[in-house]
């Protein structure tokens, strides 16, 4: 990890298009201003360890079929649209 | 329409299976990058997105819009251009489902929805980072 000292309105350059600013200070929190190229992604860390744990929680091997899954089925099924299924007639 | 709950492994016309390939892998799962995806994989509603990477990995699918009508995100550029979906009718939507035991329910991440072009083959995982929308959001239990 390549480890910076900044102060307020100091500046960081990224692969010489990625900008990050120090904005603000208060207390424990520092405020980013970020500028980049619109193709690259940005995101706390946070969520994308949300997302990296449940698509870990949800990967299960192929071979069970949990009932609750069978529920789940018919409580997806039910509320589509009568069109899609030509099942019950509103 | 049947409501028969079919084991994940048959009861599927070979035909419908489609070949996926997300260049970037999953969030945090970078070498899931290439899956089948097999429709009804437990009634009509869920399909079973089968990874050929890792034998261990499946996951069930479903269509978020079912699930919550009012759902809707933009697809930025970064995201967007890997995809090349100039064409939004290319685009298909889909959420992953998490079978969980402590309670028994079924949840869908809707955080992190895998938005896929279905012309190309090729997909993505999206983070929906300012949405609100919850990674484990309740279908039953």
């Amino acid at each position: 990890m390549l480890v910076l000292s900044r102060k307020v309105d100091q500046t960081i350059v990224i692969q010489h298009n990625i900008t990050i600013k120090i904005l603000e200070i208060t207390g424990d929190r520092v405020k980013l201003g970020i500028n980049a190229p619109r193709d690259v992604v940005i995101l706390r860390q946070e969520l994308q360890d949300e997302v990296r744990q449940e698509n870990l929680r949800a990967a299960r091997p192929s071979t069970e079929v949990s009932p609750l899954l069978g529920a789940a089925a018919d409580a997806l099924a039910r509320r589509r649209a009568p069109s899609t299924t030509n099942s019950d007639k509103v | 329409m049947t409501n028969d709950r079919q084991d994940a492994t048959t009861g599927v016309d070979p035909s419908q299976r489609r070949a996926l390939v997300f260049d970037d892998g999953l969030i945090g799962c970078p070498d899931w990058r290439h899956f089948v995806l097999e429709p009804e994989a437990a009634g009509p509603a869920i399909q079973l997105l089968r990874s050929l990477d890792e034998p261990d990995v499946a996951l069930y699918v479903a269509d978020p819009f079912t699930i919550l009508p009012d759902y809707e995100f933009e697809v930025g550029d970064a995201d967007g251009s890997p995809l090349d979906l100039s064409d939004p009718g290319d685009a298909l939507v889909l959420v992953i489902l998490t079978v969980r035991n402590d309670p028994d329910s079924v949840t869908a991440n809707l955080l992190g929805p895998l938005v896929v072009n279905v012309r190309t083959g090729r997909g993505r995982q999206l983070v929906l980072a300012e949405s609100g929308y919850s990674a484990q959001h309740p279908i039953v239990g």
